[in-house]
């Protein structure tokens, strides 16, 4: 099958794209500023003691050879060691990942077909009233920084009103997290039979979780309703009409699987931009993401960490970008594999 | 006097554009009996597509119906329900448009869209098969070839002729009494449009089938219709029997329009061509909307919009001097 | 089919030389495909016709048929991928750089879309002067006159200039359009459809210019159409073409009225006509 060979190609591409990010990373991060043994024991040791660190943390080779022994460990599945947290980055990642993961999940459930729903009935309602408060959401769904939004949800419905937890995190402060399998405390929960437990983790992700579809969707409403909006006027849609067929099957299928691809293109930016972005919403909720993990490293120029969470990234982008990509000749015959 | 099937009376659309209207059609009056095929004529700006699209009310949303009825079969097609416009759709009223590889939706199959079609305007349940065997027949009534293949392609893999084809089929799913055939030939090569024109007449013939034929193709709309309405402005100003208009038109923006159509003939003779353009919406002459071009206006066309005068014989031509018009015998056939 | 010189001079009188020939030209055009894959569409097949001075050559056919793509050679703005491209005896086939610009004094161009041909925010001065001050080097009073001139001889008011295209018809566009090409007095000019786009009436207007500026300015030119009425009211010869060959070259009476080759009497069969029935659509009436 042509698109098989297109998207195996493609994976196959990926290769030289991630070990150009990971040149790009090595180079960039060993510019930091910074002494990384330093920051580790402290500037007020002796001369010696630095060297013996700088020495035992590898950074006494030269960059090219230090990254050739990186790339070696990467393909023994070694991410190399956080000293500040004090454990193996893949034991982190291991953690850190499945929470920006799950959050990014349901916020992308619940905002892709909101976003989808809410800019088609605004195009096809084009005037009305309903149309100008879609308009009005948009604008403000762009407009407010997500960090102050978390803090004002916080604010309002756990200081004020109590119904939520503390934004303490994923689970409540006393609470020992389920047995690890999926990483996905929502999903850990009902694997461990505790329902109790799996009521917590669903209300610690309630605010995280409506901040965020609340600045994703704005963006996907924004381009659903403005490439429905021509394909409502344009000829076939109208020649549609004139042969009796119900509003709903036009709109909802003849005029949308037309649409359909600016509007997964905008949903894989969002995707993207929700993985890496997440950190201001890890901060406010203390979440134990990817996102505060690299900027927690970043801030103590722990590079492993660091370099680990970017290469992660650079692939979920292209696996995404991927997704996209292929996903375009499902939604339109007329293209073709080249 | 059977009652007409189609019967459009005082037909007035307003432009919506920038907090200003203006009355792109101005009153237009029309007839089609049952199983006549009429010809509307006219040149861009006449108002001969928005009159088409005003009676399954079609119009863009800056265009509105401001006054006149439309009646098929006795039904004020105003006043109808949502519901019942969308039965009437594709139901007795179909419509066929230009550049149907435009009017076809392109991420679909030939053979979804048929389908839908049908599904949509059959009196009881059809099953999967029924369905695809109602299709297959329908292509074939529009002559294509191997309809089970194309059936299942989509409409990129076709030829302009071939989409027509299929829009035509469509329009007919649901064996209409009235087709609304808006420019169906324009975008088409010459021989494709003939097999058309055919295939039309046959369609029409055979069902005892109305058609309303949109064109601005002289030409293409003596080989087809039995009457002929010619629109200019917004309004209808001639209407006759085909014949009987290219012989004898009675009104001069009709000879006018016949003389400067080139023929293929052996002589070559200056195109008569009609000085100026047609009046845009803002500037829209006092009385008759045609005298500033005219070669017979007299100080009198300027007072008023001129009725439609009977010339016997259901001719009617809007011009105060229709009748006394000097004969131009070289637009005769 | 290839068609010589020779076998196409019928009807014109003191030929003399070809303004323009081509032979056996080849146009391929690769399409769709990267690493290698795609496929060639072959546009122009062995196309050899020559066109002479002062006389107005038709190039129909249907869509296509390669006669744009064959405008567009003889144009020189593609390059065939083989054969030969000669004006006034001279290789024009693969000249680059400031010859082949020169080349474009001597042959214009006017285009089917009168609403795309023209830039919507140069002003018809602008449009018009541009060449009169790049090619002919004009400026000042000698510029304001020549294009005053050009305005004239197009039917147009002298104060049009001052104005931009969307303020114009598609008629009135498609004079400003003559105007600048033959603002290079250019003795070729190839003319791509360039009715079609318009209304009847207006149509009639610019047919009857056409002619007019043949006759006054002696030019050249090679009309490309599929509208064969339109064709036989402004050519004396006409070159049938479909899926890239040039299938006969005929006089426009010997078209009308007995072609030799099947398909160029199929195509005149097909041209509707008011006042005469088609043989197609009279067999069926028949029936």
């Amino acid at each position: 099958m042509k698109v098989l060979g297109y998207a195996g190609r493609r994976l196959i591409w990926m290769l030289p794209t991630l070990i150009g990010a990971l040149i790009v990373i090595f180079f960039l991060t060993q510019a930091l500023p910074g002494n990384a043994a330093m920051s580790r024991v402290g500037q007020f040791v002796n001369p010696e003691t630095i060297a013996q660190v700088k020495h035992n943390m590898g950074l006494d080779k030269t960059v090219p050879e230090q990254f050739v022994i990186y790339v070696g460990h990467l393909f023994q599945g070694d991410f190399g060691h956080s000293w500040k947290t004090g454990n193996d980055v893949i034991i982190d990642l291991g953690d850190r990942l499945p929470a920006t993961i799950e959050l990014t999940l349901y916020t992308l459930i619940i905002a892709i077909p909101l976003g989808i729903v809410l800019g088609t009935l605004a195009a096809a309602t084009k005037g009305s009233w309903f149309d100008r408060i879609i308009h009005t959401y948009v604008t403000f769904s762009l407009g407010i920084p997500v960090f102050w939004l978390s803090l004002m949800l916080v604010y309002i419905f756990f200081f004020l009103l109590g119904r939520v937890p503390s934004p303490t995190g994923r689970l409540d402060i006393l609470d020992t997290p389920p047995p690890h399998i999926t990483g996905f405390y929502t999903l850990d929960t009902l694997f461990a039979g505790d329902t109790e437990m799996f009521g917590r983790a669903v209300a610690h992700m309630i605010l995280p979780v409506l901040a965020l579809v609340f600045v994703t969707s704005g963006p996907i409403v924004r381009v659903t309703y403005s490439t429905m909006s021509n394909q409502l006027t344009s000829d076939h849609i109208r020649a549609a009409t004139a042969s009796g067929l119900s509003r709903w099957r036009i709109v909802g299928r003849y005029a949308l699987k037309n649409a359909m691809i600016p509007i997964v293109t905008a949903v894989g930016l969002t995707a993207r931009l929700l993985l890496g972005g997440a950190v201001l919403i890890e901060i406010v909720f203390s979440w134990p993401g990817i996102g505060r993990y690299a900027v927690e490293s970043l801030l103590v120029a722990d590079l492993a960490p660091l370099q680990a969470v970017v290469l992660i990234t650079t692939i979920l982008t292209l696996l995404i970008n991927l997704v996209v990509d292929v996903s375009y000749f499902w939604f339109d015959p007329r293209i073709k594999v080249a | 006097m059977e009652e007409p099937l189609l019967s459009i009376q005082n037909l007035r659309v307003q432009l919506q554009q920038n907090h200003s209207t203006a009355e792109v059609i101005r009153g237009v009056e029309l007839e089609v009996n049952k199983g006549e095929i009429v010809g509307l004529v006219g040149e861009s700006g006449s108002g001969k597509t928005m009159t088409a699209l005003s009676v399954l009310q079609l119009l863009p949303p800056s265009l509105q119906i401001s006054a006149g009825t439309i009646k098929f079969n006795g039904l004020d097609l105003l006043k109808l329900s949502r519901k019942e416009l969308q039965g009437l759709r594709g139901g007795s009223v179909a419509m066929i448009f230009q550049d149907p590889l435009r009017h076809l939706n392109p991420v679909f199959t030939v053979g979804q869209q048929l389908e839908a079609v049908i599904s949509a305007h059959s009196a009881e349940k059809l099953t999967k098969k029924q369905v695809r065997e109602k299709a297959i027949e329908l292509f074939n009534q529009v002559k294509i070839n191997d309809p089970e293949r194309r059936l299942r392609s989509y409409p990129h893999q076709f030829s302009g002729g071939m989409a027509q084809r299929v829009m035509i089929a469509m329009a007919l799913s649901g064996s209409p009494k009235l087709l609304l055939a808006d420019e169906p030939t324009a975008a088409l090569d010459v021989t494709v449009q003939a097999e058309i024109l055919r295939l039309l007449k046959n369609i029409a013939r055979e069902r005892g089938m109305a058609v309303l034929f949109i064109s601005h193709n002289l030409g293409a709309v003596w080989q087809l219709c039995d009457r002929v309405c010619v629109m200019y402005a917004g309004q209808v100003v001639e209407t006759a029997a085909t014949h009987k208009l290219i012989e004898q038109p009675e009104h001069p923006y009709t000879q006018a329009l016949l003389e400067a159509l080139p023929r293929l003939e052996l002589k070559r003779k200056e195109l008569a061509s009609i000085p100026g353009t047609m009046p845009g919406l803002a500037d829209m002459p006092e009385g008759c909307a045609f005298h500033t071009r005219c070669a017979y206006a007299l100080p009198e066309c300027r007072l008023a919009i001129p009725e439609l005068l009977e010339m016997g014989g259901g001719h009617l031509a809007r011009c105060i001097r229709a009748g006394n018009l000097p004969q131009n015998t070289e637009s005769a056939a | 089919m290839t068609i010589t010189a020779e076998s196409v001079k019928p009807g014109i009188p003191e030929a003399g030389k070809p303004l323009i020939e081509a032979r056996d030209l080849v146009k391929r055009f690769r399409a769709g495909g990267s690493f290698g894959h795609g496929h060639d569409v072959i546009a122009v097949k062995n196309v050899s016709l020559a066109v002479y001075p002062g006389e107005a050559f038709g190039l129909v056919g249907e869509s296509g048929s390669g006669k744009t793509t064959l405008g567009r050679l003889l144009l020189r703005l593609e390059e065939p991928t083989s054969g030969q491209i000669l004006y006034d005896d001279k290789d024009i086939t693969h000249l680059r750089g400031s010859e082949l610009r020169q080349l474009r004094s001597a042959i214009q161009i006017v285009f089917q879309d009168p609403y795309q041909a023209l830039n919507p925010w140069m002003t018809i001065r602008q449009a018009i002067s541009e060449p009169l001050k790049l090619f002919r080097g004009l400026k000042g009073a000698e510029l304001d006159r020549e294009l005053a001139n050009l305005l004239e001889m197009v039917g147009l008011p002298v104060s049009s200039q001052k104005r931009l295209p969307r303020e114009f018809s598609g008629g009135q566009r498609q004079r400003i359009c003559l105007a600048r090409a033959l603002a290079l007095k250019p003795s070729l000019l190839v003319l791509d459809e360039p009715t079609s786009a318009l209304d009847v009436s207006v149509q009639a207007q610019i047919i009857n210019l056409l002619r007019e500026l043949q006759r006054e300015l002696n030019l050249t030119y090679v009309f490309i159409s599929h509208d064969l009425a339109v064709v036989g009211q402004v050519c004396d010869r006409v070159g049938i073409m479909r899926y890239g060959e040039l299938l006969e070259i005929t006089t426009r009476d010997q078209f009308i009225t007995n072609p030799a080759n099947a398909y160029s009497r199929t195509l005149r069969d097909a041209v509707p006509e008011v006042g005469k029935l088609l043989p197609l659509m009279q067999a069926q009436e028949e029936a």
